[in-house]
Order: C-alpha cells, then structure tokens, then sequence
C-alpha cells in the first residue's frame, strides 16, 4: 500500500524527503533477506527514525509500527507489527503471492493525542495538530518484490510461443501477433490453424514451420524491444517485467551460447539472427526436407 | 470423499477464449453440455496440478433463486477449496477449469448468459483480478464464505447466511482493496446486521454509504490496524446515524 505523494490534513514523516511534512527526517524500513523458491524472509527487520520526536512518541507507548505486506493480483494484505530492535523476521510465503509485492511500512496512533514540534515544516511549526486513534504519522513506501509460478520448460518453443485460432479472420487473411503478456500469441485463421497442427506436428516439416512463422515475428519483436532500449534507464528486468517470454529468450541465449544475455549484447546481435540461433537455426534443415520431398517426387514421376 | 487433481486453463485455451469470447458466449448458450469444448479449444485445454481436492458435487440453482441452495453450495466450495494456496485460489485459470469443466451445467444455469459481457465479467477476469474473483459466477461463493467465516463460534456461517440472503448487504465492500484484511469485512457485516436487527427494517442505500465511510476513514487512518472490535463500534454508530437521519 504506498502513500506515494499523498497528503495528510496534519504533519506526516514521509521517509521520501520530497514528501514529507517533517524537516530533514527519515523513517527507514530495514531488513536483509533471503529468497528461495518457497519463501522471501525479512530476517532483522526493523524501522529506524532519526526523528526525535517520533521516537518519543513510540518510547511512550502512543504510537505502533507496522508493516504492511500487499499483493494485488492475490488480493493478499496484512501487517506485522516492527520494532526499532533487530531479531524479528517475517516469511512470505511464495504461495500466497503472484506478481508484484509491495512492502510498506507506517507508524499509526495507538489512542488521541495531540502534535505540536519544531521538527514540522516551517508551515506547521507552533500549530498544535489533534490526532485520533489510528491516524498515519509515518509512512516509508517500502519495496516492491516479485514472486512467479512460472512452469519452467526446456523447449524455447512452446515457452514463447501460444498459436491460436481467431475465428473471425478469414482464410485468406493475414496471421499477427500479441506479444504484451506471458507469452507471444500467434492468431491464425481457423483453416490455417488446422494446416499448422499438420505441419508443427511432422518431424520433416517443423523447421519449415519455425522458419515461416516463428523466425519472422520474433525477429520483429526483438526489433521493437531494440528500440525501447535506447533509453537509459530501461534493461532486460524491465524487458522481462513487461514480456514475461522473455526470460525464456534469455534462458535460451545462455544454452546457446553458455553465456548470460546483456543489454549490450542484446543490442549488438541482430534480431534475425537471434531469432534463428533461439530456434536452432531452422533454414538449413528446412531446405533439406524440401529438396527431399522434391527429390523423392521427380523420382515418382520418372517411375511413372 | 474421492480426492481429485485440479487443474487450470492452459495458456492457448485461455487466449483462445478471450480472442473468440461472442463465439464462445454463443456455444455456451447454445450447448447444455461442455462436449463442444473439447473439439473447438486446442488440446491441452486443461492442465493438472499437484493439488488436491474432494470431488464435490454442486446442486443447480436456476437464476440462483434458492438462498438456501446458494448458501449450501458456498459452505461446500469453501470447505473443499480452503486449503488450496492463495496464488492458485486466485488465478483466473483455476476458475475456468471449474466453469468450463468441472462444474459447467451448474455455473451455467446459476447466471442467465445475455451475452459476451456475462462471460467476460462472470467468467473471466476481464475486469481485473479483485472484480473477477468477488463478481465470478462460483468465485464470488467461495469468497463470501472467506471473508465472513467466523472459525471461533458455534454458528461460523452466521454472517455468511446473512449476506447471502441479501448481496447488498456485502456487495459494495468487495471491491475495495480493504475487504483483503478480513477481520474489516466482519466487523463491519456484523455491526450491519446488528444495527438492522435493532431497527428492524433496511435501507440498501445505507450499505454503499458504510463502504464510502469505511473508504474516508481510511484516507487518514491505517485501517488494517484497526481492531475488529473497534471497526464493529464505529459502523455501528455509523448505522444508527443513517437511521436518525
């Protein structure tokens, strides 16, 4: 749950200086963690303040802190209450999320009372503020985290790649690609689809298929990826963060070539040729099951 | 009670579905049973998962006129689903194998299919995860249940039996981010229900008027701190101000 910029009718710590209404203070979320497949745990963790005047508060028993633990693609939310001592551990357990997490972490009033310090902005200095039981008085927006149930699979293929009927395109009309999502989905119309599932499913054909299909739209993708990646700030996280096919391509590239896929070398490659390696290189044996069916029929015929 | 995998929608059928849904809507109008899935979705339709659960049996409840039906059914999917890990309770794809498979008469016959919008909105997670789980056709009675169960007493599904008797009274909480703390939805049904059990009448107006003070509330104060008691007293209060009105 993050505050972000929002404000409050009464001075809040924002540990995010640009928006808070304390002068020069941090509220700090501080833990060290450790990931495996089933659980995220936030071994030691604490909050720290260099402001005076919430400790105070928090040493007299009139405010609490927690953190606050969400995830809305499970519709998952609950807190745990902090402390400023180390020895506390939460455990996230990767059942119970799916995506994005966000860690945040606020102090709240535990029963009314009032505020009145000079460590407020010059705008709230000598205003006395009355506060209610459970009103915010600290916020830090935390830490995003991500957990996946993604289905590992060897096959480059069928990780990337989701071929599926639009029943609304014609015969004749023209396959396109969505590629926004967890895998790239190839929309065909329903003939087609039907002529492909022979194909794909031919152990002479298949490369014929990869190098019809396959090579041409991910090579085509990796052109527009290409191009999002002229900015600074944008990597192959963000890459994988919005295409989640993606770690498959990487995964794919270190097989290939036993090494990690870079921004640089990323860049660097042409798509083309990326497509094919990722694919194994299709047009080679392709040909060759050609010329065989080619060769096999001009022998029919000379039989005849 | 025989014990069965789930499963979940696989990834082509999942897109199949939401490329061709006016086709889809049609075939499910049009065909009592699911056996034109099998041949129209691309194989595999459905995927296995370690996961295990009774093999329950759900009764028909046409148009979900039968209350008494409706709340049955719900304390059955909870209990045979309650275990189940969150991230599986709330994909899309596990709610799919359940309408398109495992439960297809019934879900069908619980909600009158006008069109393509009652599939994407009922069916499917077209409005996003939170909608498509508390408005699903069998999602949202699980959901109830979840959200209203009381472990500790005698009677848990007293609360359940109330907002299933009227929708209202539950409805306009489940889409607000809140209703994910659960201790906020019970204490807040059961002042509710407190409050027209003293009153003796209700005012479904008076429901949307809770979850907006409940929303307003939570513009200054950390609402997940708020102790169930506490959430009780302040709807409570709440309540008898809109019936002095």
């Amino acid at each position: 749950m993050q505050v972000k910029n929002k404000l409050y009718p009464y001075p809040v710590l924002n540990d995010n200086l640009i928006n808070s209404t304390f002068f020069n203070k941090c509220f700090q979320l501080c833990f060290d963690s450790e990931k495996t497949k089933e659980e995220l745990k936030l071994n030691n963790i604490h909050f720290e303040t260099n402001s005076k005047y919430i400790m105070d508060l928090y040493d007299a028993g009139l405010i609490g802190v927690v953190c606050i633990v969400e995830c809305s693609y499970t519709v998952f939310r609950k807190c745990y209450p902090l402390t400023n001592s180390l020895g506390r551990a939460i455990v996230l357990e990767s059942d119970d999320f799916n995506g994005k997490v966000e860690i945040s972490m606020f102090a709240y009033a535990k029963k009314d009372f009032s505020i009145s310090s000079d460590e407020f902005l010059d705008d709230y200095k000598g205003i006395t503020f009355q506060i209610d039981k459970y009103d915010v008085l600290a916020v830090n927006d935390g830490v995003t985290v991500k957990f996946d149930h993604l289905d590992t699979d060897d096959n480059v293929v069928r990780s990337i790649f989701n071929i599926v009927v639009d029943e609304n395109l014609k015969p004749s009309d023209a396959y396109y690609a969505f590629y926004e999502g967890k895998k790239i989905i190839i929309y065909l119309p329903r003939e087609q689809y039907e002529n492909y599932s022979i194909v794909f499913n031919s152990t002479n054909f298949k490369e014929v298929f990869f190098n019809m299909l396959l090579v041409p739209v991910l090579a085509e993708i990796f052109s527009t990826i290409k191009r999002s990646l002229s900015d600074e700030d944008y990597d192959l996280d963000d890459v994988c963060g919005d295409y989640t096919w993606f770690y498959s391509v990487k995964n794919g590239y270190k097989k290939t070539f036993s090494t990690e896929l870079t921004k640089e070398s990323f860049l660097d490659i042409p798509s083309v040729t990326l497509a094919q390696e990722l694919l194994g290189k299709p047009f080679g044996p392709s040909l060759v099951n050609i010329i065989e069916v080619i060769r096999e029929n001009k022998e029919e015929n000379a039989n005849e | 009670m025989n014990k069965i995998n789930i499963k979940l929608m696989s990834d082509s059928a999942l897109a199949y579905l939401k490329k061709n849904i006016e086709i889809v809507t049609d075939k499910i109008k049009s065909n009592e049973t699911n056996d034109w899935v099998y041949k129209d979705f691309k194989q595999p339709i459905f995927v296995e998962k370690n996961y295990m659960i009774d093999d329950i049996e759900l009764s028909e409840n046409p148009d979900l006129v039968d209350k008494e039906i409706d709340f049955k059914n719900s304390i059955i999917l909870y209990e045979a689903l309650k275990d189940l890990p969150n991230y599986i309770l709330t994909d899309e794809k596990f709610w799919l194998w359940l309408y398109f498979e495992k439960f297809y008469k019934v879900t069908k016959s619980m909600m009158k299919i006008k069109g393509a919008s009652t599939i994407k909105d009922h069916w499917t997670f077209e409005q996003g995860v939170r909608r498509g789980l508390m408005f699903g056709v069998l999602s949202r009675c699980f959901y109830r249940v979840a959200l209203t169960v009381e472990e500790y007493k005698p009677d848990k599904y007293e609360l359940t039996r109330w907002i299933i008797q009227s929708p209202e009274r539950y409805r306009n909480l489940t889409w607000r981010s809140f209703s994910s703390e659960k201790h906020l939805v019970r204490g807040i049904i059961r002042a509710e229900k407190k409050a027209v059990d003293e009153y003796g009448y209700e005012n479904n107006d008076f429901y949307a008027e809770i979850a907006k003070y409940i929303s307003q509330i939570g513009s200054v104060r950390l609402l997940d701190v708020i102790e169930e008691n506490d959430i009780e007293n302040m709807v409570y209060n709440k309540m008898t101000e809109l019936y002095n009105k």
